[in-house]
């Protein structure tokens, strides 16, 4: 189970301060296939950052188990990664010098699993994901797809509690980007594999158990009371967007914890402070 | 561990742009440049210790003092003038030393008179030989006009007395001189042919006809160059007695070589001579096999050193360049350090994946650089002992033939150094990888 509770994330853009997360609480469940939908800008590549141990939250906890993404220096955040969490990312994201075969053994060699034991699970992984003839290709032999197929068998080589994919069908057509989700779901759940899909996408996200939306850096769910949101869950956007009109001119974002310090700082507005990730994002397109 | 980091190394090194094989060139050059002049100078110093080895360290050179070191110490004392008077009597006699060494090699040196009588009565002194070069007007029927030649007068049993100072001393017809003999000359190979004259044939020196008595043999480029002689295909030997008839200066030598007996300290004996000369009241100076070769190798190690340093340089540059590809290589690989960190690759993981990769780059470019190095002191010590004299110390080193020595602890010396420079120069840069922040590293694009 992981379990963020109030996480916020703040960041310094030259002498302002951006509130990419606001206060954000999520608990997903051991098995659950979670969406975090939102457009650039909203804090949902911030929040994926957290829930893969990429970065430590400036207040509140992540919970892996019973691990705490808050409290690990940097050293702990790569054993949490390497043994806790799989990674699938946009694009990019193969070793482009190492062949398929390699960059899913990669993991292991840092997690330091023996050569034997590493070499049977990229066979079996490879061919799990209908991999295994390309094994020796490297990565700009292979499509946008066959790419990302690698990638899904690489982020499952560790055996994570946690798949993290951060729109793996971006830079995929249609067709493809539906193999690569079916292939994830299949995972789901074949294995009862916990995914976490991060994605702007619609179609692509209404294949998951539940979806999450960001905003703002303030996360609420919508068609669902959202109990374990409290409060902040039960906003709804548009709401949200007028809320943020009220507050131009004021210097205090939705981020009632930190206003107070933005509030002494007395530099930006809020409409900044929601819209600046943007330049901090990198999923922005 | 270090073989799965290895294997991944060579792999990424196997992509690696064009740009950063070329800045190994510069660890190549500077290891190149290194290894060859270090591999030259220890050919060069050991072809001095063969020379000496074969001369043998058992002989005392003397050389006459008087005129010798009062041209040395006048020239010494100018120099150093307004200085310490001390100083220009010491640099006198180095001077005169150097002068007295060079002379009887070339010919230009001052002869003067020392008693051989006194100097063969000495307690420990087993035999002695004497020397004297004059420049000499020499004509011949088989030679239009006339030539200025070396003339280089010795005792008769000279050559077979010190056989290690006479190398090429080897007559192909003919006989050497004995006590009896007084106008007749012996012939290297080439002044005969120049000459137009064989064993029975007669030539001028200076207004006096000599009879030919002998010719010496072809010498090869190994024994060509005689340690006191120099080149003895281009020399004429008479009986020391019949410069005296022809310049007169009864007793004068150019140098006297003299040999200890056995259980004489060499050293010691070369003091005692300079002492027992100085209380007669016409000192001399000495010197031994091992000081020369003591100064010789000392000049050259010296120039060695200041060569190497030079060379050093253009070392410490390449590294420079490779540190450069390894900044450049970072930043490129950005996003890839990023990715390695997402799938678990702790700080130390990337710090030692980037050290291995400039480790082996450096290693690569070090071995490179030894077989260029190898190539470079092959070619330039058939140069240098082919076509180059620059005196005395390159015709001691040419007189045996150049070659460049490579001893294993140059060869492992160079690599050493060269992984080294390779690592320290991907230290930094690697580093600075380490530590990047994962989120920072995979927003790069």
């Amino acid at each position: 189970m992981i379990e963020v509770k109030a996480a916020a994330r703040t960041f310094a853009m030259g002498s302002s301060r951006v509130h990419a997360l606001c206060g954000v609480d999520l608990r997903i469940e051991d098995g659950e296939f979670v969406a975090i939908m939102g457009p650039s800008g909203s804090g949902k590549s911030t929040l994926m950052y957290l829930l893969g141990a990429l970065d430590r939250p400036d207040e509140g906890s992540i919970l892996h188990g019973d691990e705490d993404v808050a409290r690990c220096d940097s050293d702990g955040l790569a054993e949490l990664r390497g043994r806790r969490i799989g990674f699938v990312f946009q694009m990019f994201s193969l070793m482009p010098t190492l062949s398929a075969f390699d960059n899913v053994e990669l993991p292991m060699i840092f997690q330091r699993v023996p050569r034997s034991e590493r070499q049977a699970r990229v066979v079996e992984l490879l061919e799990r994901v209908g991999m295994t003839d390309r094994a020796e290709h490297l990565p700009s032999e292979l499509s946008g797809g066959e790419q990302q197929r690698v990638a899904i068998a690489r982020a499952l080589s560790n055996r994570p509690d946690l798949l993290l994919a951060d729109e793996p069908t971006g830079n995929l057509d249609s067709k493809t980007g539906e193999q690569i989700i079916h292939l994830l779901e299949s995972l789901h759940r074949s294995r009862g594999m916990t995914i976490v899909l991060v994605t702007h996408d619609t179609a692509v996200a209404s294949h998951a158990d539940r979806v999450v939306r960001l905003w703002d850096g303030v996360l609420f769910t919508p068609g669902s009371t959202g109990s374990e949101e409290g409060e902040e869950g039960s906003r709804s956007a548009p709401s949200s967007v007028g809320l943020a009109g009220e507050l131009r001119g004021r210097e205090i974002g939705f981020c009632d914890g930190t206003g107070s310090e933005e509030a002494t700082q007395g530099r930006t507005t809020g409409l900044t402070a929601g819209r600046g990730d943007e330049g901090d994002e990198s999923n922005g397109s | 561990m270090v073989r799965d980091y290895l294997r991944l190394s060579m792999k990424s090194l196997r992509h690696r742009s064009l740009r950063s094989w070329l800045t190994v060139l510069g660890i190549i050059v500077g290891v190149a440049a290194v290894v060859a002049l270090i591999a030259i100078g220890e050919g060069m110093q050991r072809s001095v210790e063969q020379q000496f080895e074969t001369i043998g360290y058992d002989t005392v050179i003397v050389l006459p003092a008087p005129e010798g070191m009062g041209e040395g110490a006048a020239t010494g004392g100018e120099a150093s003038e307004g200085g310490l008077s001390g100083q220009g009597q010491a640099g006198g006699r180095v001077g005169g030393m150097m002068g007295g060494f060079l002379g009887m090699r070339g010919g230009v040196g001052e002869a003067s008179a020392v008693d051989m009588t006194a100097l063969e009565a000495l307690p420990m002194v087993m035999r002695a030989g004497a020397q004297r070069t004059e420049t000499a007007m020499v004509s011949s029927e088989g030679l239009d006009g006339q030539g200025f030649l070396r003339l280089s007068g010795m005792t008769p049993s000279m050559p077979e007395d010190f056989p290690g100072y006479f190398g090429g001393y080897v007559l192909a017809e003919g006989r050497t001189f004995t006590e009896n003999d007084l106008y007749v000359v012996v012939l290297g190979s080439s002044v005969a042919g120049d000459l137009g004259v064989g064993v029975g044939g007669e030539i001028m020196i200076e207004t006096t006809p000599f009879a030919v008595i002998g010719i010496l043999g072809q010498l090869d480029e190994e024994t060509r160059g005689g340690f006191t002689i120099g080149n003895m295909r281009n020399s004429l030997f008479v009986p020391i007695t019949a410069l005296e008839e022809l310049y007169g200066g009864a007793g004068t030598i150019t140098q006297a070589l003299v040999e200890v007996t056995g259980e004489t300290d060499i050293e010691q004996a070369s003091q005692l001579i300079r002492a027992a000369f100085t209380q007669a009241g016409t000192p001399v100076m000495t010197t031994t096999a091992s000081e020369l070769s003591a100064q010789i190798t000392g000049v050259l190690s010296s120039l060695n050193m200041t060569l190497s340093a030079i060379a050093g340089i253009s070392l410490l540059v390449g590294a420079i360049g490779v540190m450069n590809t390894m900044y450049m290589s970072i930043l490129e690989r950005t996003r890839e350090i990023g990715i390695m960190k997402a799938i678990g690759a702790k700080d130390r993981d990337v710090l030692g994946l980037f050290l291995i990769e400039s480790s082996v780059l450096g290693l690569f470019g070090g071995a490179l650089g030894i077989l260029l190095g190898v190539g470079i002191s092959g070619l330039a010590g058939r140069f240098i002992s082919g076509s180059l004299n620059l005196g005395a110390i390159s015709r001691v080193a040419g007189g045996a033939g150049l070659h460049p020595a490579f001893s294993a602890w140059l060869i492992c010396a160079a690599l050493g150094l060269s992984l080294l420079l390779g690592t320290l120069a991907g230290a930094l840069p690697a580093r600075r990888g380490a530590k990047l922040p994962p989120v920072r590293a995979l927003r790069y694009e």
